[in-house]
């Protein structure tokens, strides 16, 4: 059971809402709009979700936080009246001296409004209640925690921020269920940046990281990290093309994008072969034609034992003329794939692109009128190492432009680090996707860093599998 | 507006409960909360448990006060009334 926040962003962060009955502490510095928050979970609990609350204040009057949440439309006077919500001011110890009464004034309270939603701003100063024992101040809190379960309240528990630096991590932080933590940061040198951090959830599964937050007429909205604005996209579309690893493919919202042109930028230690083969497997299974533009250190043979794993008979393609490959190497070829073959060794650059442009495209031209769709893998590192960064620079704009003219989808594997900061910033801006993957200590990383739907994902880690399709992203 | 500052003592605790009807202090949490010395509280405080304006809570050594909400609250405007004098 999830009780949802309705504070926009948060409830997608947190993967539903707050688990119902859990104690959450809220922690932040002066002015990061904890009261704010406690009060909005309150009044959204009340308006949408029909959970009654109460919120406590040890320091501040009600009256005053009555006017200040007048300023987002919150009468939370007339909740009052309406018996949905009480702003209790009271000192610490007559809380908890009340708390521990049978039918004393807290019991009476919850069963008064029959409240399922409590905000106590702030447990910072229950702690101190007892300055000479820091025992004394563990027991208040841990029988706190132990109350406000046994009511099954959802409660959020607001902190004065505690110091980062400190290598002590503060004793709430292991008895109650969550950490949420807001915090002001500078900003373009200028600017004051509000995050949001979800630290802990026990139970839940959240989305990581600092998520920037405004505090708008609304009050606070927060708006997911690793998201710029997005088109709507159907992730079941035809116009999706399956990957063959499922984990990448929901990252990447269903697949790759049809017609578009994908980067999979790749360090020297990582081992990208894996994935490729897995997405050119996927595309030979749904029937599309492909052409393969072959590296040095990546034969036929090697890609028709690899596409085995994957479960495609690499020589089936080739006599039913579905895979084409562009060789710039003198390697030994069985007499059945020469068809399959197309030799550019020896060409100069000049011949190479009257190769592309007068025999190459034509014939996937009129290929493509029969309703076939192309897929394209193409080595970049090849094509350096054989026809220099200058070619590339000169032709891969014009080469990325015609194939998505014509509706190809194309996955180019290059090296970022290799080629350069200028050449990869050129080639980047030339793709409509980027997935990074690469090897840090002993771990591999894979990362979407751009994408046509705007999502930058944060860094998966990959797993290697015995089966098929070999590989997960964690 | 009228100083707060000049309005009797026992005005000045009705305000407060009124204004923040689900406060529950002690005496000396009323003086802090008011800015008085709790030896001018206290006979407030009886006063208006008195006049059933505050409802005593908890036994007589630790006292906790709450508002007792009137069964009728009735906003009356007096503005034209003295206006017209």
């Amino acid at each position: 059971m999830l009780s949802a926040t309705g504070i926009n962003g948060l409830d997608t962060i947190l993967g539903g809402g707050l688990p119902a009955g859990s104690a959450i502490i809220v922690e932040g510095a002066p002015g990061t709009g904890k009261t704010t928050l406690g009060v909005q979970f309150l009044y959204n609990g009340i308006k949408q979700y029909n959970e009654n609350g109460i919120f406590i204040t040890f320091e501040e009057f009600p009256e005053q936080i009555y006017a200040d949440m007048q300023r987002f439309g919150w009468d939370l006077q007339e909740l009052e009246r309406k018996n949905q919500l009480r702003v209790i001011s009271l000192s610490p110890d007559t809380l908890i001296q009340q708390m521990l009464l049978t039918n004393g004034l807290f019991e009476q309270m919850v069963n008064e409004v029959d409240c399922r939603r409590i905000v106590i701003d702030s447990i910072s100063l229950l702690k101190f209640l007892n300055q000479n024992s820091e025992v004394k101040g563990r027991e208040i809190l841990y029988t706190l925690r132990n109350i406000l379960r046994k009511f099954n309240l959802t409660s959020l528990l607001i902190q004065e921020q505690s110091d980062l630096n400190v290598e002590h991590v503060p004793f709430e932080h292991f008895i109650f269920d969550g950490l949420i933590r807001l915090s002001l940061k500078e900003h373009l040198q200028l600017f004051r940046q509000r995050t949001l951090e979800v630290l802990k959830m026990r139970g839940s599964s959240i989305l990581e990281g600092e998520h920037i937050y405004r505090i708008t007429e609304e009050g606070i909205y927060v708006v997911l990290a690793s998201r710029t604005v997005s088109d709507i996209q159907d992730s079941q579309s035809d116009l999706r093309l399956k990957t063959g690893i499922a984990s990448l493919d929901n990252i990447l919202g269903g697949g790759l994008d049809k017609g578009n042109i994908y980067m999979l930028d790749t360090n020297s230690k990582a081992n990208y072969r894996n994935i490729i083969t897995s997405i050119l497997a996927e595309r030979i299974k749904a029937g599309d034609q492909l052409l393969t533009i072959l590296s040095s250190i990546q034969s036929i043979e090697e890609l028709a034992a690899l596409l085995r794993l994957h479960q495609v008979d690499l020589d089936k393609v080739i006599e039913e003329r579905k895979m084409f490959f562009i060789e710039h190497y003198n390697r030994p070829i069985s007499e059945s794939w020469r068809n399959a073959v197309f030799h550019v060794k020896g060409l100069d650059n000049e011949k190479y692109n009257h190769f592309l442009k007068y025999e190459l495209y034509p014939k996937i031209n009129s290929d493509m009128k029969k309703d076939s769709s192309w897929f394209i893998y193409y080595d970049l590192n090849a094509i350096i190492n054989e026809r220099g960064t200058d070619y590339v620079l000169r032709h891969f704009a014009t080469e990325t432009a015609s194939a998505r003219s014509k509706g190809m989808t194309v996955l180019v594997l290059c090296n970022f680090k290799e080629v350069g900061i200028n050449v990869a910033s050129f080639l980047e801006r030339s793709c409509n996707g980027v997935l990074k993957t690469w090897v840090d200590g002993s771990y591999q990383y894979l990362q979407i860093t751009k994408a046509s739907n705007g999502d930058i994902s944060k860094p998966y880690l990959l797993e290697n599998m015995q089966e098929f399709p070999y590989i997960r992203l964690i | 507006m009228v100083s707060k500052e000049l309005v009797p003592l026992q005005m000045e605790c009705t305000l407060l409960f009124q204004s923040n009807p689900y406060m529950i202090e002690t005496a000396e949490g009323i003086s802090k909360k008011l800015g008085r010395k709790v030896d001018d509280i206290l006979p407030i405080i009886d006063q208006l448990e008195n006049q059933g304006i505050l409802q005593m809570l908890g036994d007589e050594f630790s006292p906790l006060y709450r508002y007792k909400e009137p069964k009728i609250i009735q906003d009356i405007d007096f503005s034209e009334e003295v206006d017209s004098i």
